[in-house]
């Protein structure tokens, strides 16, 4: 697999911008400040010291804890100030020009931008000079000379270029802002062609333009939309090159496949009469997105070269310098790649998604018979010649009843001999939900075939698929839910309820409402209730006297009632005597005493000592006396007498009772 | 070994229980003395017999529902609720019938209201369990402490009506049995008697903390169904977009906390927390109709 730095071509015009830096302008190195020049660092302590006293005002809260040393500085700063007030005071002023002019085509020269006076705030960018040479990189320098006290200050930046085209060209005004405002040089004219100077060195430390250049080659000038372009860098070179590093070139309109450049062995090929040691340093398949001429920037590229001793250096050579020679970074620019992109002809297929080569597709399952409910796994293989990587998921148009799940891709691309080649397979699993015999229609691609500039469709064979299996078996697979949503056939709620409920006020609390709390007080009662004739019953047990003198009244009310019974003229004896029972049984039991003995006067004080006033007493033993009499009296008495005496003795006990009951007086 | 009992216990309890409720509503219709029994029981606990018109709409309700008129079924149920009456099978219904027109959140929200006057049944689990695994969201439960798991079991254990006859019959059974000790202390029915008072006791004391705690709701969360399509849950109660943490989606079931203005805190069963607009929100506890 190779590597590969795919970006969308939509996206490349942002790189210039963002990439200039990218070979890092670590050349020439701050350090190799031109000779004789007295290189202060006072300038960039000062600058030091100013951003920190930016820092400083954009956090207000601390400024009360500044550290000492920064003070210093600030001190050191401000008094430097103080002494380049006059030089600041002059007029800034700011100078551009060439290394070299005229410049030989494909040559390297410097933009050098000098300001002089003030103090530079920041780099401005580097200038556009796109149009006619490739920007390699920049370097800063700074100088102060004091004169008779006076002080000056000059910083150069330098932008190294390499010429791209021929002809003559105009370098527009750079501004650099100074002291807050912005100081503009006056514009250049730059010249480029002709042969190279003879013995001029180049400004990269002794290595020249054609000693080590990179050329660019692409296999096709017209192409249409989306055909691959494969351009191949090689670097020439007879200088020894110890390592490289290459930018890419940056192609806005393209959708750029980079292939890992082979490592091809280095040959030794003649240029121009001359003899170079080249190797290719980077290939990359273009695909442009969209109809019209199209440029592919220049590739830039960072050798490190090691160079001889100069002749005019001294016995030994400066430090840094082995007996070999000295090592020097060196950055060229290939030439820019023009293509003319071509419209891809019209009357395109349905089935035409863009791609342009050739395609092959096909397709196959593993297996051709299978029960229902089983998972497949349909494989398609698509492989050809262009940009597999913008071909759309194959559209795939399975019969009814048949369920598929997102499938697995894979994608493989390499280099060919004149493009890219790739392959996608696709694997679906699938699941036939049916019974039944069925066929997998053909997938389809249509192409644009760029040798013939005709349309073409790559297609695979239909599959037949033959489904066994019970046709309502048709379970709920877990995790269904996720792709094939919910089948209102197969999952349903219970049924409802028919029987008419009980309805209930709602949101009414159980502790307010009747009949929660009859329920609850209801048996309460009955209990209560149960208590009471417990009670009742206990004491009938425990109080002979309370229970005869309760029981007193009942007894005599049967014997009187037995008495009415044989209220008859004929047995007036018996009625007599079972009157005088009741009376003397019922005087026994209100005074818990044995009623056969009963004696008058004993029955007379007991009942005085219950406070019963004394004709009651005197009814009650009247009509036992009479009662005795009759038993024995020879005359018969009529029914009138028997009931008179019957309600006499039953209102004698009567008025006795409640006399009894009666609360007594204190 | 504990999580392993206790379907078994409940399942005895409810066998216990429903022939109970069906002997009951079976054997009233017949004999004299079930006719008293009715006069004297059923509006005591019921306190408000249906009248013909709430059973009308109901049995027009069903048949509405089985010809296939879900509209028209939902109508008749939802005028008995329009009534002030419900009734877990009431309940249940509109649930099915919500849930035949495809709306999530309202029939989420009828079971679970159902859920709370009849919680084993089997035909409503199943049916809130078929109805959320068709919302968008697919929240797992957190874990809970096993006690409060086994309280909550408890509480749920026997539908509200069961419950109320049980301890209602508990309640007179204990009553009757402490009355028969008080008057016949000595016999051999008053050891029975003795023994039947403290076991109808102990079951009274036992389902009757049950009955009080489901009743007055002792320890229950406010709870609601998300009615919108589509809720933003913000972490503060704000409608800054920057705030927004998540969203529910209709049918999801809320715990409420804390309240400010139109907004409530939620807490989902998942344990994530956040603000919502209340009215995004229909309360599982529906406030009591104004008498």
């Amino acid at each position: 697999m190779n590597a590969v730095r795919a970006v969308a071509a939509a996206d490349r015009p942002g790189l210039r911008a963002a990439e200039p830096g990218l070979p890092e302008p670590s050349w020439p190195p701050p350090a190799a400040a031109p000779a004789g020049m007295k290189r202060a660092n006072f300038h960039s302590k000062r600058s030091d010291a100013r951003r920190r006293r930016r820092g400083a005002r954009d956090r207000p809260g601390r400024s009360g804890r500044r550290p000492a040393p920064v003070s210093a500085v600030r001190g050191l700063a401000a008094a430097l100030l103080v002494a380049a007030a006059p030089a600041a005071g002059l007029a800034q002023s700011a100078r551009a020009f060439l290394s070299q002019n005229p410049v030989p085509l494909n040559g390297r020269f410097v933009l050098n931008v000098e300001v002089s006076g003030g103090s530079r705030e920041s780099d401005p960018a580097p200038p556009d000079l796109s149009a006619f040479a490739a920007y390699l990189g920049s370097g800063t320098s700074t100088s102060v000379q004091i004169v008779n006290g006076r002080m000056s200050t000059t910083s150069t930046i330098q932008y190294r270029f390499q010429a791209t085209r021929e002809g003559t060209f105009e370098i527009g005004p750079v501004a650099v802002p100074v002291d807050g405002r912005e100081v503009r040089t006056d514009p250049l004219t730059i010249e480029i062609g002709g042969a190279p100077a003879a013995g001029a060195r180049g400004a990269d430390g002794g290595v020249d333009a054609d000693d080590l250049f990179v050329i660019a080659a692409a296999n096709a000038e017209r192409v249409y939309v989306n055909q691959p372009v494969l351009a191949e860098y090689r670097i020439y070179t007879r200088v020894d090159v110890e390592g490289y590093t290459v930018t890419p070139p940056g192609a806005a309109g393209f959708w750029v496949e980079e292939l890992a450049a082979r490592q091809g062995p280095t040959e030794q090929v003649v240029r121009d009469g001359v003899q170079y040691a080249s190797t290719l340093v980077h290939r990359a398949a273009l695909f442009p997105t969209s109809a019209g001429p199209k440029r592919v920037d220049p590739l830039v590229l960072e050798a490190q070269v090691r160079v001889q001793r100069r002749r005019g250096a001294g016995p030994f050579g400066t430090f840094g310098d082995s007996l070999f020679g000295r090592r020097t970074p060196v950055s060229v620019a290939s030439n820019a790649l023009d293509v003319d992109v071509l419209p891809v002809p019209p009357g395109a297929p349905a089935s035409f998604s863009g791609f342009v080569g050739s395609l092959a597709v096909s397709a196959g399952l593993d297996r051709t018979a299978a029960e229902t409910n089983d998972a497949l796994t349909l494989r398609v293989d698509i492989s050809g010649d262009g940009n597999v990587r913008t071909l759309p998921e194959p559209s795939l148009n399975l019969p009814p009843g048949v369920e598929v799940y997102p499938p697995e891709m894979r994608e493989d691309v390499e280099p060919a001999a004149d493009g890219v080649r790739g392959r996608r397979v696709y694997e679906y699993v699938i699941v036939p939900r049916e019974p039944g015999p069925m066929t997998i229609p053909p997938i389809e691609f249509a192409y644009l075939d760029a040798d013939r500039g005709a349309y073409a469709v790559a297609s695979s064979d239909p599959l037949a698929l033959t489904v066994a299996g019970d046709p309502g078996a048709a379970p709920v697979l877990p995790g269904r839910r996720a792709v094939g949503g919910t089948d209102p056939q197969r999952r349903d709620v219970r049924f409802i309820r028919i029987a008419t409920p009980s309805f209930r006020p709602a949101g009414r609390s159980l502790f307010r409402s009747v009949g929660f709390w009859s329920v609850v007080v209801l048996p309460l009662a009955a209990l209560a209730g149960a208590v009471v004739v417990r009670r009742h019953r206990d004491r009938l047990a425990g109080d002979v006297a309370w229970a005869r003198s309760r029981r007193a009244s009942r007894v005599a009310r049967r014997r009187l009632a037995r008495a009415e019974a044989l209220c008859a003229p004929d047995r007036h004896r018996e009625f007599h005597a079972e009157v005088g029972r009741a009376m003397q049984g019922f005087l026994g039991d209100k005074l818990n005493v044995a009623g056969a003995g009963l004696i008058r006067e004993d029955v007379r004080a007991a009942l005085a000592a219950c406070g019963v006033a004394d004709a009651l007493v005197d009814a009650c033993l009247d009509c036992l006396e009479r009662c005795d009499r009759q038993r024995f009296a020879p005359t018969e008495p009529d029914t009138a007498a028997m009931q008179a005496m019957l309600a006499e003795a039953g209102r004698a006990m009567a008025d006795l009772d409640a006399a009894l009951s009666a609360p007594k007086a204190p | 070994m504990t999580r392993n009992r206790l379907p078994a216990v409940a399942a005895v309890l409810r066998a216990l229980c429903l022939p109970l409720r069906d002997a009951v509503r079976v054997s009233l219709p017949g004999t004299p003395c079930a006719a008293v029994l009715r006069a004297l029981c059923l509006p005591l606990l019921l306190a408000a017999a249906p009248t013909d018109a709430q059973n009308a709409f109901f049995d027009e309700g069903n048949r509405l529902y089985q010809a296939g008129d879900f509209d028209g079924a939902l109508d008749r149920y939802l005028r008995i609720i329009g009534e002030g009456l419900e009734s877990g099978d009431l309940h249940y219904n509109i649930g099915n019938a919500y849930f035949k027109r495809g709306e999530l959140g309202p029939a989420i929200l009828h079971y679970e209201r159902a859920r709370r006057l009849m919680p084993g049944d089997d035909d409503l689990l199943a049916n809130l369990a078929l109805a959320r695994s068709l919302t968008v969201d697919e929240i797992v439960p957190r874990p809970r402490f096993w006690l409060f798991r086994v309280v909550d079991w408890w509480v749920e254990l026997l539908p509200r009506t069961g419950l109320l006859w049980l301890v209602a019959s508990a309640w007179v059974a204990a009553v009757s049995a402490a009355a028969l000790v008080v008057l016949r202390p000595a016999a051999r029915t008053g050891a029975w008697a003795r023994r039947t008072a403290l076991a109808a006791a102990a079951l009274t004391v036992v389902f009757g903390v049950n009955l009080v705690v489901r009743e007055l709701g002792l320890g229950a969360a406010a709870e609601a169904i998300v009615m919108a399509d589509e809720a933003q849950v913000q972490s503060a109660p704000s409608d800054d977009p920057a705030l927004q943490i998540f969203a529910v989606h209709e049918g999801a079931k809320v715990r409420m906390d804390r309240r400010s203005g139109d907004w409530v805190e939620i807490v989902l069963e998942d344990g994530s927390v956040g603000w919502m607009r209340t009215r995004h929100l229909e309360p599982i506890q529906a406030p009591a109709p104004p008498r």
